[in-house]
Order: structure tokens, then C-alpha cells, then sequence
């Protein structure tokens, strides 16, 4: 509607909604009729010029709750409960020949004007911005009243009266609104929970009896400080926290559903999974950490190119059978919610309906990424050095290439034989498209005929050449396609005897193949011709086998010169029945290309194979020339308007946002993100921090921090976290030790009756989250209790559900998204696909029935029994203690023992493959207390 | 979280007790949500015990009474041709090999000249609706039958439509109808799956992207079972332990139980104790109940004989045995790959391919209709489109250039519904004359999405879960229920 002009008469339409409707909160199924029938009506049809990021006519919004109640000023727009009398009715319904809206012929569906007609009907219900619908699409407003848009300031820490009980200043936070609201903290769990707690958190892996014997005895006032060092500095501790970021980063080591041979692992996925686990154990700052996963191509010095591997935070996501704009969508959605808590992409088609955020936003950064592009050649991570490995690497791949030619060569050659035994059809085909009126049609025709249209085109220009001079092959081609179709036989016969009595100029094969043929339609001289050309091809292939076969030199001709004028129509490039191979490989091209896919896959698969193989980044570049996106309206790509400067978001951007200049933008994108003035950076990642030590977040939505989301409850606490791990230097280390160290953290996980009764949900953290083993936790105990696990850190992906099973950490599992092994999903692994904000936690009898019967639980129970502590042990009570100390961390007592025996000893009589205590062991690995952690 | 308050969603039973809390605070319980948490579960249970318990699977109520209560879509992969079975157009046959009076409209191919259809037509039940010779079985059902001539979707590619008829979204990852349903409606068999996918050979097109869950928990994804392994036990992953019988298990369990007593007797309270204790006894019994759903073998002879022989007469016994056991959703694919793709040799191809499965779903419709399941059992048939009234011209590299197949068709196509609340002996909608283009109360695959929604007693403006910011629903900010199809 933009280019709709209103007649002055229209734009003095004015209106204005009573104050009256700001009244009261209207009934929810009220408020939900107008979300869900009228704001549509208003957003298709009003929005584009009365909206703030269209354009305002007649000073008129109606893209916001709070547009719609300023209104115009020519009085009321809308008489709650009087369609009748209120000009937003007569407008829609173009009563008035002088007030029409939507202008022209855009007039408004019957269905829709009596909807608005049933609104206006009920009372013009319209949600109440503070309270209903959280809305602050206003740049300038949201960047006023929302919290998490509000500058992080470095809160005072509050005093509290039980001070002895703070270990830490987050003590402080939570103490002064536990004594606030009267309640008492827990007690400080016991050194075993606190071991177990701490293994699980920051490793994700349980103490050894030997650690949690050591720290159970180590008495001096700073063991646990020192627990919380060791755990920090374990090379495990990347694993387990670098896991966390690739759910965020929803990495996977395939590309997701690709058509045809095209390979779907990724090269290089795991240079980036290995670059995340090292930077956690560097602990790198998060604010380089952040840049180098945006830009690392930009910041680049040196030989040491490793950071570039960062990059596959961008490049790691599904490819939509490469749709771009489907990727730049999925790296626009991983970096806004991942690093930010926003929700940007939900501006792809329309404005955000919450946030301040504009399809403009959205172009904006679209333009960024659609300024670059992954290299033809992923970058090598470290200089090129020579070695055996490398060496028999590129030996592996010159075997491939070679294949690839010898395929390619093959192909082609069938193509052209083919085509050689089509010579008549072709004739044909090109004699009758002459008549073809509609060539627009001739495809369509080609296809009728069974021949390739591209084929055609060449061989009618090839033919119409020879037509124009005397042409002793085709020459009687022409004669006989100009007979008339009636009297052919006759007139056939009549050209026959002028050829056998004047045979100069003609190829003498051709006539007499003719001759012998006597042919009496048109389609049986073309006939002749596909059958000569054929012998010739027959004649040709055979002299030169037999001349192989026999240790001659190869033919050069054949010997009669008139066959041999016909052999070299058929191998000459440029000919009515060859074909160049240029051209065999254009047309040919899907085919080639199809049938030599498996082939190239192979050189893809030495990446994830061969030990030589030269490590790469899944790296991004900027195109040499960046350009800006225009909006896509309604997020159809077919559909432009304005482009946008590639800039960054508009509510988080100083005042007005500066073009980026840098290239694509990727660096100053980066920087805006990973900047100490961004509000919401260092929140976002804080909250993810605590969510994983304590199961939930200060803020309920890790991804979401937009108006929908009110600030948490402990704001302060989230706002000095946020502030001292940018004071500390982004350092994520700091940061766990400022919550570990905690006395918050230490409590056990038992609450006090008392304090339930008055924060039955733990809001105010009176006691800590009991947690369950989450996919990785509880498979890597498994392999670590039975004594198996292989504790080298990074390498190639290993497939965890194939045997022999893999004893690899989980972290190396190797993700395909596309068809994901039903475990991973069974135990609530994170999704693949999108930016994670927490994982689900679900308890369904699929779990147990792996733990129940899948060999890798069954294997592991064995490998418990087999272990040394338990072989060494003498008794069978012994035994049972020492598996006891390695699953639960600590020995059985009486009562267990007491069970522990009978279920022995029912055992003994009978004959199976398991031993009793393979069973035991078993039972233990399933038990509660293995699966949850106090 | 300063603010609790009481609305709740359906999505937040999923998240632990804690971040449901979370989530609940934020002030947000979207409205008319609240209705999606039937009345009697809210009475007879409390919210936060079901939630503790995080059985995502439990049964639930819809919005509104339902009509369908379970659903067998019987996928078509691969696009089988409307004009040769459900839609026929004579005028086909005057026209043979000359060109449409119109220019063909776009599809994946080139095509070309009109295309007679080889299969005869007739009428059949008291409706007089007219079916071809490839399936005389299920048009002896056709009074239970609603026809729908008029379907369309979006583009002429596998892919794509695929995606779009199972999961309302072309190209994105977004949850499968299969998962929404029994995200929805729980399951009524706690010793199966909710959500079961039967496919012989492997995966069709897409692979498992068909019934995902995509951003819904992971346990509402599509159970995939290969229907060509006879072997029952082979069927469903780690359902039978290779090294214990189950009186051993049984002693296992038992002792688990007594430990996991111990393990809480010395705790505080949480319900997550129990509920994982409660996990190990369904799978328990899940063993037993799963195989014997998957044994066709315990089938009297009379109806093992009404199915016939073969791969889809196994399985669609086998989903019939799975939605009598209170399994909600049950998809039936034809086969791996895309089957019903015929670009050439279509007469002896769709001949095949119809004679492999006409029995089997005939009798499948019987046999429920017999049982009385059929009226609140949805059966859906259809592919993710159809295919041109022209021939498919040779394309190098793409076909075998016999220019006697047809080409995809997304401009119009059949589907047919049958019982759960659907209008039997009804056709709905048409294509124009030569069956190109749906012209007659085109129905998009959204609108399917929402009258099957509608059926099961949803508004599927309101099944809605939310994500990255967003209320997802099934069909996105489409859909329109088709009030006429159901009766």
C-alpha cells in the first residue's frame, strides 16, 4: 500500500480512542480475540502506513496497544460497544464515499470488517501495555523501562546480620533476602555430597574413592578451595563446560538432510568442538572468546591460526539443502539468543511483536552475514608440515583424484556412444522442428522425439552449415527429407537411380547403403544413416582392439577412404553426429557430477579418517565486496525493500547505530556484542553460569531476555555478577569460584521443613537444587566406574552406538542431527538444530530400558566386577564394598550389605551368562543414587 | 519469578519442577492456555505432583471433546498419482498425446503432452464415488471415506513437502504433527510408545526430519521401526536384554527398589525418586506388552487373511494392534526412499505399488469398522503431492527419458480421511478439468493440519509451545479447519 496516496479528505481522518478503554484490564478471552483476529486485520492491512517503522499518516499508530489508545486527534475513533458510531467501522466499511480505509482497492474482506465490527462490538478490548501483554516495541521507551536493556552498575553489597555465614559476596545477595524473608539457610553438606557435587559440576565426572578418601580427611581450612582449584584446572573441566557452550552453540557434525551424494559430515566440525574445550580449560576471557567466534578471521596475526576454528560457532548450524537465507537466519538466531538473550530473528518476517526490534535489525545483521562466506579452502590451522602421515594423506587423495578422471572419462565415452546410435533420430527431429511454430515449444518437442533439446539445437545449426554447400554424407539426407511424404517410394526411387548414375560427390558408403536399402519413408533413410554410423563406430572400435591385441601400431584410418570419411564425422568435434567432450561435460553436467559424488566424499572422508590429514577451520571469510540487504517483506526474499546499512541493533547501540565499516561487519558486530557498554552480554552469560550450578537460572529463560521477561528476582546478584566478571577481565574461572566458593552453593540439598513451608519452590535458595545426571554425566560414570573410560582430550568424533562400543568421553560422540541415535533424544540431549537454553528433563521408560538391557550398560556392569579393587577383594562382602566406593563414592551399609547378600545368594543356584555379581554390579549402576546428586 | 501466579502451559510439564516454576513466574502464562490442561487432571491430580512426576507421556485431554482419539496416517511417499486413483478426469483420454488447451504449470519438470490414465474407473457404495482399478479394496470402504480433491502445497520437490505434510514448515526445523499430538494428548499405553513410525527398508526421503520433535522435548519424536525385520524382538531398540531373563530382571528390579527406598528413606522428598523408580517397572512390563503388539503372529488366521501377505499387509496389522493398545499416532510409509515416485514406467509402477498395499488398507479400514474403532480412529491417506495429467518429458540424468511417467504436482492433489468424526462417502473440493490445479475449495496442507487438529479436539491456533521467543503451533500463522469434512 505504500505507493497508495490518500485524497487530503482521507488523511484528516484523525481519530482518536477514548481514555475510557484504558480503564480496566479487559477479560483474557477478550484480550486473546483481539491478539488473535483483530491485531492481524490491523498488522496486514493498517500497519504500512500507520505503524512506527512504516510511516505514521495522519499521525495514526496502530502497531502498538499504546499507538492505538494515543489515536489521532478528530475525535473518537472507536464508541466502545457502538459499531455504528464509530469511524474506524464506517471507514472499513467505505459507507462514506469521503472516509475509506483501507484506500482504494484495498478494502477490507467482509469477514474481516465484521470482526472488527464484533470488537468494536464487545468494547474495543485492548490488552493493557504494563500488565497483560509486556510490550516495548519503542526503541527509545524499551531502552528506558526494560531492565535488561538498563546499563549493568556494579551493586552495593548488602549487609547482612548472620555475616560469619558468607564465604563469598553472592552470600551477601542471597543471605539479605533469606533474613528479609525469614528464612534460615541449610547446613553445610558433608564433605562427600560436597566432593560428588563439586566432580559432577565442574568435570562432570565422579570423585575416585582415593579423591573422596583424601578430602574427607584433609582438615585444613582451605581443602575445599583447593578441591575447587584441582577441579578447575582438571583438562576435564573444558569437556564438561565446553559442553554446555556447544549446546548453546547447537553444534552437530553433520550439515542436517542434504539431497543426493552430497556429504553431509562436515570436514573439520571437531576442530571447532576442540577449540571450545580448550578455551574453557585457558580460560579464555569470555569477551575474546565471544569475538573469536564471530571474527576470528579479522583478528588474525601471526602463524597461529588455531582461533580461526572458532568460527564454526557460525558455520556448524543444518544447511536447509543449502538455503542461504535459511543459514544466515540459523548464524543470526545463534548469536543474538546465544550471546544476548534476544530473540532477533523473530524480525525476519515482520517486526518483533514484544521487542524493540525491526525487520531493519534484522536486514541488518542479514546483510552482514550474506557479506560472507565460507572459503573454497577451509584454512589450515598451523603451517603445512611435512611428515610420513602427511605424506600417505596426500598419496590417498591423488588415488582419489585419479578415480574421479577415470570415472569422468568413462562416462562421457557412454554418453557419446549413445548418442552415436541416435544419428537418425536426430535427423529426424532436426528436419521437423523446422516447422515448429511455437518454439517456446521446442523442449517440450525434444522431448517427444527422445532427444536432448541441447543436443538438437547444436545438430540443426550443424546440418543447416553442411545444407548450404554440397555435403557428400548428408547430401542425400537433404534430398530425401525434401520428398513429399505421399509419393515418397516413387520419388525415393527416382533419386536412387540419379545417384547411381551420377555418384560424384557422394560418399560412396552412404549409397550404397541406400541403394541396398531401397527405402520407402523418410524414417527408414534415417534408418540407414543410424545403422552406417553404428557399423562404422563397430569397425573403427574393433580395428583398433585387434591391433592391440596383436602388438601392431594403432590404426590411423580406416581403409576404405569413404568408411573412413564417415569415422571421422564421427569422432570429429565439431560434427552433425559427434559432440564435443566441452559440451558432453555441460550437458552432462548432473550426471558427472552425481556419479562422481561418492568419489569426492572420499577425499572429505580422509578429514575425519586419516591421521595425516591437515587440520582445517570450518572458517568464514567476508566476501571481497560486502554489500547491504534490502528487507525482505514478510520475509520473502522475492519481495525488497529499503536496504538497510549493515549496523548493529538499534536498542542496543549508543544513540543512533553507526554503519559498520569493517568488511562484512562480522568484527564490529563482534565487538558490539563482546563490549563491557552491552547491557545484556555479561548478563546472559553469568545467568547461563549459575543455570548449570544451581539447575536454574536467576533469569527462568537463558535465551529470552527480552520485555517479556520481568528482571529476576535477584536482579542485584545477577547485575554483580554480571559487573565483576567484566571487571575480572571476563574470566569464567573467577566467576565459578565467586558461586562455588559460595556458602549459598555449599548448603546440602535437604531443606529445612520450616523454610518450605514458606518457599516451598527454593526461590530464595534456602538449600541447594538436587540434580540428576544429565546424557554425558550419567554414560561418562558409567565408563568411568567400570574403569574403562579413555580419557584423551579432542580428536575425531567417534559413533557411540556402534561396537565395540566407544570409551570416549560423550563430549566426542559424534552428533548427527539429521538422524540422531534414539539414546541421545531418550535422555534428553540437547537439540541439534537451534540454540539451547536449557535441556528438558524427562524420566520415561525408554531410559530404563537401555540401562536395563543395551549391551554398553551390560559391558560396563562386567568391566565393574573385573576391575582391580574388586578382583583384589577377598570376601564377597569385600567385593561389594569396593564397587560400592567406586559407583556411590561411598562403602555399603548393614542394610544394603544384608540386600546386597540375599540377591547373591538367590542368585548362586542358577546357570546364565551373567555372573551374580555382573548383575549386582549392574543394579548399582542403575540405582538412584548413582543417577542423582545431593 | 516475583510474581507467581497460577496460569500455567501445557509445555511447562516437561521442564523440571524448578524451571517450570521459573517459567511461571515470568509472568507470561499466555491466555487461554490454561484450557489445555483438561479439567480432570487438574482436579484430580496436583499440577505440581504431575509435573514432579514429568511423565510427559500420560494421557491428557484436548481443548474440546474430541472426534478422533488416535490417528494412522498412511503416507504415499514418493507422491502417488491423484488422476490414477482418487480423481478421475476423462477428458484425459480425447486429449492423449496433445497438449493441454493451457500452458502446463510449473512443476520439478518439464512435461509435456496430455496423459490418459490406463487405470479404468468406477463407482462405488451408496455414494457413487468413483475410484480406480488400483484400489478396489479401499473404495469398498468409501461411504466411510472423505475424498479430498483439492489439496495443495507449496513446491514440486520430495524435500520440501515432505517437511511441509509432516511438520506444517517447508524448510525449518519444526516439531512433526506425530510429536504435537502426543505432546497434546499424552498416550493412552504407557508400556509403548506414544508416537510410532513403521517404514520397511529404512527411511523414506528426509529421514527422520519426518517425525521429529524438533524443539518439543525429545520423547515426543517419532519411534521409527523397520517393518521389513520379522524379527519382533529386532523392532524396538533395547527392548530385550540378550543376557538376563526376565525373572532375573524381575530380582534386579526388586532390589533396585529396595536401594532407590534407602537412597530416599535418608533424603528429603522428591518426587523425581519415584518417578524413575516407576520408569524401571514400565519398561519392565513395556518388554512384554511392546512384543506382543508387534506379533502379528497372535492374529487369528481369518484376519491374517483379510490383510493378505506381504510388507504392508504386516504392517498395517501391526499398526492397527499398536492403536487398539492406546499407541496415539502411528505413521504407515510405503517404503524407504520415495516409492510412489513414479517419473517413468508410472502404469507398471503404480500397479505394483497399489497392489502391495490396497488389501492391507482395505481391510485395515474394515477391520477397524468392525472392531468400532473407526469412529474414533483417523485414517489419513496421501503423499506429499501428486503428480501432473501431462507426461514428464526426458530429462538427461533425472529419468529413464520413457516418457510414460508424470511429473510431481503440488498445484493439486488427493488425500483421502476416513472415520474419527471425518464425512464419509464425500468428496471435497476438485481440480480443474484436466486435474492440474486444485480450482474448487482448495484445501493446503495447513488447512488438513488444522481440521485433523479440530478432530482431535484441539483449536490448533491454541496447541502452541514456546520457543526461542515465540508460540509455535503446528501450522505456524496458517490454516483454516475444513468445517465440510467433518460430519
Amino acid at each position: 500500500m505504500s505507493g497508495v496516496k490518500c485524497s487530503s479528505v482521507v488523511a484528516a481522518f484523525l481519530f482518536a480512542i477514548p481514555s475510557s478503554l484504558l480503564a480496566a484490564e479487559p477479560p483474557p478471552e477478550q484480550i486473546e480475540f483481539f491478539e488473535a483476529k483483530i491485531r492481524p486485520v490491523f498488522a496486514d492491512n493498517c500497519y504500512p502506513c500507520h505503524s512506527a517503522e512504516k510511516k505514521i499518516k495522519g499521525g495514526f499508530r496502530l502497531d502498538t496497544p499504546t499507538g492505538l489508545l494515543k489515536g489521532g486527534d478528530t475525535g473518537p475513533a472507536i464508541v466502545p460497544g457502538k459499531p455504528e458510531a464509530s469511524l474506524l467501522i464506517k471507514a472499513v466499511r467505505y459507507q462514506d464515499p469521503e472516509l475509506q480505509m483501507p484506500p482504494k482497492d484495498k478494502k477490507l474482506s467482509v469477514e474481516h470488517i465484521s470482526l472488527l465490527e464484533a470488537w468494536v462490538k464487545m468494547g474495543a478490548p485492548l490488552p493493557q501495555n504494563s500488565t497483560a501483554k509486556p510490550q516495548l516495541t519503542d526503541v527509545s521507551e524499551a531502552r528506558a523501562k526494560h531492565w535488561a536493556f538498563q546499563p549493568v552498575r556494579k551493586p552495593t553489597v548488602p549487609t547482612v546480620k548472620k555475616s560469619n555465614w558468607v564465604q563469598t559476596p553472592v552470600d551477601n545477595f542471597i543471605l539479605a533476602k533469606l533474613e528479609q524473608k525469614s528464612l534460615k539457610p541449610a547446613a553445610m553438606a558433608d564433605r562427600r555430597t560436597l566432593i560428588r557435587r563439586l566432580s559432577y559440576d565442574l568435570i562432570g565426572l565422579p570423585p575416585t574413592p582415593e579423591e573422596v578418601e583424601q578430602f574427607t580427611k584433609d582438615r585444613s581450612p582451605d581443602a575445599y578451595a583447593r578441591l575447587v582449584d584441582r577441579l578447575l584446572e582438571s583438562p576435564h573441566y573444558g569437556e564438561r563446560w565446553g559442553r554446555h557452550w556447544l549446546d548453546v552453540a547447537r553444534y552437530a557434525d553433520t550439515k542436517g538432510y542434504l539431497a543426493g551424494g552430497e556429504e553431509r559430515r562436515f570436514m573439520f566440525s571437531y576442530t571447532y568442538r576442540d577449540y571450545v574445550i580448550r578455551a574453557l580449560n585457558e580460560d579464555k576471557a569470555y569477551d575474546q572468546f565471544i569475538i573469536e567466534q564471530i571474527a576470528a578471521d579479522r583478528t588474525q596475526r601471526g602463524d597461529d591460526k588455531s582461533s580461526l576454528a572458532a568460527l564454526g560457532f557460525l558455520t556448524l548450524g543444518r544447511r536447509f539443502l543449502n538455503n542461504q537465507n535459511d543459514i544466515i537466519d540459523d548464524r543470526i538466531d545463534v548469536i543474538t539468543r546465544g550471546t544476548m538473550g534476544l530473540t532477533v530473528t523473530c524480525a525476519r518476517c515482520h517486526d518483533h511483536k514484544f521487542d524493540p526490534i525491526s525487520t531493519k535489525d534484522y536486514y541488518a545483521l542479514h546483510g552482514v552475514f550474506a557479506s560472507s562466506e565460507e572459503p573454497g579452502e577451509l584454512p589450515l590451522l598451523k603451517p603445512l608440515e611435512d611428515s610420513p602421515q602427511y605424506q600417505d594423506y596426500l598419496k590417498d587423495k591423488g588415488n582419489i583424484l585419479k578415480e574421479i578422471v577415470e570415472f569422468e572419462d568413462k562416462e562421457i565415452e557412454l554418453f557419446l556412444t549413445e548418442l552415436r546410435k541416435k544419428v537418425g533420430d536426430y535427423l529426424l527431429a532436426a528436419r521437423d522442428a523446422a516447422s515448429l511454430t511455437d518454439k517456446s515449444k521446442f523442449d517440450e518437442f525434444a522431448g517427444n522425439r527422445k532427444v536432448l533439446p541441447a543436443v538438437l539445437r547444436r545438430r540443426i545449426a550443424e546440418l543447416a552449415e553442411r545444407e548450404k554447400k554440397h555435403d557428400p554424407v548428408f547430401g542425400p539426407w537433404f534430398e530425401f527429407s525434401k520428398l513429399a511424404e505421399t509419393n515418397f517410394p516413387a520419388g525415393a526411387q527416382a533419386l536412387l537411380s540419379r545417384m547411381a548414375s551420377d555418384s560424384a560427390g557422394i560418399n560412396s558408403a552412404v549409397s550404397a547403403a541406400l541403394t541396398a536399402r531401397k527405402p520407402e519413408t523418410l524414417n527408414q533413410v534415417a534408418e540407414v544413416y543410424t545403422k552406417l554410423f553404428q557399423e562404422i563406430d563397430a569397425e573403427w572400435t574393433t580395428n583398433q582392439m585387434t591391433a592391440a591385441k596383436e602388438n601392431k601400431p594403432k590404426p590411423t584410418a580406416l581403409a576404405d577412404s569413404s568408411r573412413d570419411e564417415l569415422r571421422q564425422l564421427l569422432y570429429a568435434e565439431q560434427s552433425p553426429v559427434n559432440l564435443p567432450v566441452s559440451e558432453v561435460r555441460t550437458i552432462h553436467e548432473k550426471r558427472l557430477r552425481e556419479g562422481a559424488a561418492p568419489l569426492r566424499n572420499k577425499i572429505d572422508a580422509l578429514s575425519w579418517k586419516h591421521p595425516g590429514v591437515p587440520l582445517r577451520a570450518m572458517a568464514l571469510a567476508d566476501k571481497p565486496k560486502p554489500h547491504n540487504s534490502p528487507v525482505f517483506i514478510r520475509g520473502n526474499q522475492d519481495n525488497r525493500g529499503a536496504e538497510v546499512p549493515r549496523r548493529f541493533l538499534e536498542v542496543l547501540s549508543a544513540e543512533k547505530s553507526v554503519p559498520f565499516t569493517n568488511g562484512s561487519g562480522r568484527l564490529d558486530l563482534a565487538r558490539a556484542i563482546a563490549n563491557t557498554n552491552n547491557p545484556l552480554t555479561a548478563r546472559v552469560y553469568v545467568n547461563r553460569v549459575w543455570q548449570q550450578h544451581f539447575g536454574v537460572g536467576l533469569v527462568g529463560t537463558a535465551g529470552d531476555f527480552g520485555v517479556r521477561t520481568e528482571g529476576p528476582l535477584h536482579r542485584e546478584l545477577l547485575d554483580y555478577l554480571a559487573a565483576t566478571f567484566m571487571e575480572n577481565g571476563w574470566s569464567i574461572k573467577k566467576l565459578h569460584r565467586l558461586i562455588v566458593l559460595s556458602a549459598t552453593y555449599r548448603q546440602t540439598s535437604d531443606a529445612i521443613p520450616k523454610n518450605l513451608s514458606i518457599d516451598p519452590e527454593n526461590h530464595y535458595y534456602h538449600h541447594m537444587t538436587k540434580r540428576r545426571l544429565d546424557f554425558e554425566s550419567l554414560r561418562d560414570t558409567l565408563l568411568a566406574v567400570s574403569g574403562q573410560m579413555d580419557t584423551k582430550i579432542g580428536g575425531l568424533p567417534v559413533d557411540l552406538v556402534s561396537e565395540p562400543f566407544p570409551k570416549r568421553r560423550t563430549v566426542y560422540g559424534l552428533i548427527d542431527r539429521q538422524n540422531l541415535p534414539g539414546f541421545f533424544r531418550t535422555f534428553d540431549f540437547a537439540s541439534p538444530d537451534t540454540s539451547n537454553q536449557g535441556r528438558f528433563q524427562t524420566s520415561v521408560p525408554q531410559q530404563a530400558l537401555f540401562l536395563m538391557n543395551s549391551p554398553f550398560v551390560i559391558e560396563q556392569a562386567s568391566r565393574l566386577v573385573e576391575r582391580e579393587e574388586v578382583v583384589r577383594a577377598k570376601s564377597e562382602t569385600e567385593k561389594i564394598q569396593a564397587m560400592h566406593r567406586l559407583v556411590w563414592q561411598r562403602p555399603a551399609e548393614t542394610a544394603e550389605l544384608r540386600a546386597a547378600a540375599k540377591f547373591i545368594s538367590q542368585q548362586s543356584t542358577r546357570k546364565t551368562s551373567l555372573k551374580p555379581l555382573e548383575k549386582y554390579a549392574q543394579v548399582l549402576l542403575l540405582s538412584n543414587e548413582l543417577m542423582f546428586v545431593d | 519469578m516475583s510474581s507467581p501466579h497460577h496460569r500455567t502451559k501445557l509445555e511447562d510439564r516437561f521442564l523440571t519442577r524448578r524451571d517450570f516454576l521459573g517459567r511461571c513466574g515470568m509472568g507470561f502464562g499466555m491466555l487461554g492456555l490454561a484450557q489445555l490442561i483438561g479439567p480432570e487432571l487438574l482436579g484430580t491430580r496436583s499440577l505440581a505432583a504431575e509435573i514432579a512426576s514429568n511423565n510427559p507421556l500420560a494421557p491428557r485431554a484436548p481443548q474440546f471433546p474430541a472426534r478422533a482419539k488416535r490417528i494412522i496416517h498412511i503416507f504415499a511417499n514418493g507422491g502417488p498419482s491423484h488422476v490414477d486413483t482418487f480423481d478421475p478426469k476423462p477428458i484425459l483420454a480425447k486429449l492423449h498425446g496433445k497438449p493441454l488447451p493451457m500452458d502446463n504449470p510449473a512443476t520439478e519438470r518439464r512435461t509435456g503432452a496430455a496423459f490418459q490414465s490406463p487405470f479404468k474407473f468406477q463407482k462405488y457404495g451408496r455414494s457413487g464415488i468413483e475410484v480406480s482399478e488400483l484400489f478396489p479394496h479401499v473404495a469398498e470402504s468409501i461411504d466411510d471415506i472423505a475424498v479430498i480433491r483439492s489439496m495443495q502445497a507449496d513446491v514440486p520437490n520430495h524435500e520440501p513437502s515432505l517437511l511441509l505434510m509432516n511438520c506444517g514448515e517447508a524448510r525449518l526445523p519444526r516439531p512433526s504433527m506425530g510429536s504435537w499430538v502426543t505432546y497434546g494428548l499424552g498416550t493412552e499405553n504407557q508400556n509403548l510408545p506414544g508416537f510410532v513410525t513403521l517404514c520397511p527398508g529404512g527411511y523414506p526421503i528426509q529421514e527422520s526430519q519426518n517425525w521429529q520433535s524438533a524443539f518439543l522435548p525429545g520423547i515426543f519424536q517419532g519411534t521409527y521401526v523397520n517393518t521389513a525385520n520379522k524379527d519382533v524382538e529386532k523392532l524396538i531398540e533395547h527392548i530385550k536384554n540378550k543376557s538376563a531373563s526376565l525373572d532375573e530382571q524381575r530380582q534386579q528390579l526388586d532390589l533396585l527398589r529396595q536401594l532407590n527406598e534407602q537412597h530416599a528413606k535418608r533424603r528429603a522428598a522428591d518426587a523425581r525418586f519415584e518417578a524413575r523408580v516407576q520408569s524401571f517397572e514400565l519398561a519392565y512390563r513395556m518388554q512384554m506388552d511392546a512384543t506382543d503388539a508387534f506379533d502379528i503372529s497372535r492374529e487369528p488366521e481369518s484376519v491374517r487373511k483379510m490383510y493378505g501377505e506381504g510388507t504392508q499387509a504386516r504392517q498395517m496389522l501391526i499398526a492397527r494392534r499398536l492403536v487398539e493398545r492406546g499407541v496415539r499416532f502411528v505413521q504407515v510409509w510405503h517404503g524407504d526412499g520415495q516409492p510412489w515416485d513414479h517419473h517413468d514406467d508410472l502404469e507398471e509402477g503404480h500397479r505394483k505399488l497399489a497392489r502391495e498395499s490396497d488389501q492391507p488398507i482395505g481391510a485395515l479400514l474394515k477391520d477397524l469398522k468392525q472392531r468400532g474403532m473407526l469412529e474414533d480412529t483417523l485414517v489419513i491417506w496421501g503423499g506429499e503431492f501428486g503428480r501432473t495429467p501431462t507426461v514428464e518429458l526426458p530429462t538427461p540424468g533425472a529419468n529413464a527419458g520413457k516418457v510414460n511417467g508424470r511429473d510431481h504436482n503440488h498445484h493439486g492433489f488427493t488425500m483421502w480421511m476416513a472415520g474419527g468424526g471425518v464425512r464419509g462417502g464425500y468428496v471435497h473440493g476438485a481440480t480443474d478439468e484436466f486435474g492440474f490445479k486444485a480450482v474448487e475449495k482448495p484445501v493446503h496442507v495447513h488447512d488438513l493440519h488444522a481440521t485433523i487438529l479440530q478432530l482431535l479436539g484441539f483449536d490448533h491456533t491454541k496447541l502452541t509451545f514456546r520457543h526461542a521467543g515465540r508460540d509455535f503451533r503446528l501450522t505456524d500463522v496458517h490454516g483454516h479447519v475444513v468445517k465440510e469434512l467433518i460430519a
